[in-house]
């Protein structure tokens, strides 16, 4: 059993996952990042592999992408990066990129990789199902990597029982239709869609993301999961308070309250 | 005509690496592009628009000062002659009556050189449906005469601001916009690019190029097929005029030559 | 039947400054789709260039990938300033103002190898009057 369902063995409640771009806001920030998110409290850290197209997000991670390439970010920095804090926490870490980035390291490669720096889940959101079903499946669990996907208000229920059965670790809601820091508010719509999930009564625990951003949204979303992801807003905060520690000190502060 | 797997493979190349937020969707067009294009009804409006409203077919002209000046036989396929002034329109014709059958009511593009935010603004100019057109920064600046006709025809052409503000930003922004908009949207793609079935259904709506090449070079010349077919483009699309062609592939004996 | 398909060199193939997709680009996914496209060893997509707005994309589509890479189909890359000659030259020698993305495949004429005998049809996908103002600043 990894980091990620070891999480979801001791804690199923408030569970708060942040996710950062590395490389940004410095291109050696990633262990300060991580250590500080774990001091402030936070349960999972999914790190960003920034990419120069990245369809899913919007403008905030987009654009600390861009900066996170221009201060030199690789894949090989920071598999050394990741190797170097996983001697210094045992917190479950995600990486979360986009499938070029994968095959362009070669799929077997990169896979074994990040098992082998200490990473314990995927994020790959244009990695298709059927893609995976078919060939990467084996060898991502025969390495105890856990890849969890994303559901949507339009993902049909069958399809959402055959995600349920695929993925380890916990499913991604996606809280809306949208893009990454589109919205600001969850509406009564949302919570339709959440308690029509609840009601599914899924194998899986499920953590909401997009338009997660503050104490509001993350208790509300807690109401209807096992927990939140926040991604813009952290960025959003560094951007405005690059000192590392201190910034997600209060960030943290801010969402847990 | 080179046929796409089930998974929208040719070959090694295509499928459809997208989002889950963007499944639906994809999956909605995949399960109904091909029964909507075998519908007699919607053969019968296809059809009727592009003869009355595109103008084809478009002529196949013998560009004699120019053979002259290669050596060599060289006809003109002047899809410069269509409506709009390129090609693109008629797959936005295709797509948008692809869009009406889906019960979309927004619909949205991405454009590099305009002529294809040109054909899908007039399409849904020509069928009443709200347009918006995606648009590096860059290339509305150098492409100026183009976004001033998007906006005659009503279109609301939005820039795309990041990279190289260019069509690759633009298509970044259009699935964007798609995938905040899942329900009332389909995104008119204008060439064979994108998650299956964008390649395959394009490029079936744009093999009326070479279905009347075929019967064209027939008519002048007594052959069916030519010895070559130049086309630009990956981007612009056009070599998908070929698919008709390609059918005798690979390595079969090439009737069009020993017949001609 | 030989199929031709031109793509834009932009200012040279190896100039940096190009969107010579079925040399310059590698197996990988662009826009949904697996397929060949101009990017870094990381997987990172290069910003292409092209004074062809049409054809300024760093990749093509998988119909293409697959008829170039299995040899079916031949590639042919012209510059800038190759399509801008040829553009001129149907001009003034047709009649005909192409677009731009035309004028790449016009300029292949001068590259690629045909008999006197044969015959060509080249698809001229779009008038030039959009690219009127690039035209008069290289006239």
């Amino acid at each position: 059993m990894n980091r990620i369902e070891q999480l979801f063995q001791r804690k199923d409640k408030n569970v708060l996952n942040i996710y950062f771009t590395a490389g940004y806001p410095g291109l050696n920030d990633t262990e300060d990042i991580i250590l500080s998110l774990e001091k402030a409290g936070v349960d999972l850290v999914e790190v960003g592999m920034p990419y120069s197209d990245p369809l899913a997000d919007g403008p905030t991670i987009q654009e600390s992408g861009t900066a996170a390439l221009e201060n030199g970010m690789t894949l090989q920095l920071l598999f050394e990066q990741l190797a170097a804090v996983r001697k210094k926490t045992e917190m479950p870490l995600i990486m979360m990129g986009y499938f070029n980035q994968v095959m362009q390291y070669g799929e077997k490669a990169f896979f074994e990789k990040v098992a082998e720096v200490g990473v314990d889940g995927l994020i790959l959101p244009d990695l298709p199902l059927f893609e995976y079903e078919n060939h990467y499946k084996d060898l991502v669990e025969s390495l105890g990597l856990a890849v969890s996907f994303l559901i949507t208000p339009q993902t049909e229920p069958e399809r959402i029982r055959k995600i349920d059965d695929l993925t380890h670790g916990f499913i991604y809601m996606v809280s809306s239709s949208s893009i990454t820091g589109a919205k600001s508010e969850i509406t009564d719509t949302q919570i339709a869609y959440f308690n029509r999930i609840n009601d599914m009564h899924l194998k899986h625990k499920r953590l909401i993301g997009f338009g997660i951003s503050n104490q509001q949204t993350f208790e509300t979303a807690c109401q209807y999961a096992n927990g939140a992801i926040i991604g813009s807003a952290y960025i959003k905060a560094l951007k405005n308070n690059p000192n590392v520690a201190e910034c997600t000190a209060e960030f943290v502060k801010m969402v847990k309250g | 005509m080179i046929a796409v797997d089930e998974r929208g493979y040719y070959g090694e190349f295509g499928g459809a690496y997208i989002p889950e937020m963007l499944w639906p969707n994809v999956q909605e067009l995949r399960e109904n592009y091909l029964k909507f294009m075998a519908e007699p009804d919607f053969q019968r409006e296809f059809q009727s628009l592009l003869r009355d409203y595109v103008g084809r077919p478009t002529p196949l002209y013998l560009a004699k000062r120019l053979s002259e000046h290669f050596g060599v036989t060289i006809y003109l396929k002047r899809e410069d002659l269509c409506h709009t002034g390129a090609h693109k329109i008629n797959n936005t014709v295709g797509q948008i009556l692809m869009a009406k059958r889906l019960g979309k009511t927004r619909i949205i593009a991405e454009t590099g050189a305009g002529q294809h935010g040109v054909a899908t603004a007039t399409v849904c100019a020509l069928m009443g449906l709200e347009c918006i057109v995606y648009m590096g920064e860059v290339d509305i600046e150098r492409q100026a005469p183009n976004v001033a006709r998007m906006k005659m025809l009503g279109a609301e052409v939005r820039p795309a601001t990041s990279g190289s503000q260019t069509l690759k930003d633009a298509t970044n922004e259009a699935i964007r916009d798609w995938i905040n908009n899942p329900v009332d949207t389909h995104y008119i793609i204008g060439s064979v690019v994108g998650p299956h079935p964008y390649p395959d259904m394009v490029a079936r709506f744009q093999s009326v190029i070479s279905e009347e090449i075929k019967w064209q070079l027939e008519e002048h010349t007594g052959k069916d097929y030519p010895d070559a077919v130049i086309a630009c483009g990956v981007v612009a699309a056009t070599p998908q005029e070929l698919l008709p062609f390609p059918q005798r592939y690979p390595g079969a004996p090439d009737r069009g030559r020993s017949g001609g | 039947m030989r199929l031709i398909a031109v793509e834009a060199a932009g200012e040279g193939i190896h100039s940096g400054k190009s969107a010579a997709t079925s040399v310059l680009g590698t197996k990988g996914v662009i826009h949904g789709s697996r397929t060949l496209l101009m990017q870094t060893a990381d997987g990172q997509i290069v910003e292409p260039h092209s004074i062809s707005a049409g054809l300024d994309y760093p990749g093509i589509g998988p119909l293409h990938a697959h008829l170039i890479s299995s040899g079916r189909a031949e590639a042919i890359s012209i510059t800038d300033e190759e399509s801008l000659e040829a553009a001129l030259f149907l001009s003034r020698r047709e009649g005909i103002i192409p677009a731009l993305e035309s004028a790449h495949a016009l300029s292949a004429l001068r590259v690629m190898k045909y008999e006197p005998t044969d015959v060509l049809v080249l698809c001229l996908s779009g008038r030039g009057d959009k690219d009127l103002a690039t035209y008069m600043k290289h006239l």
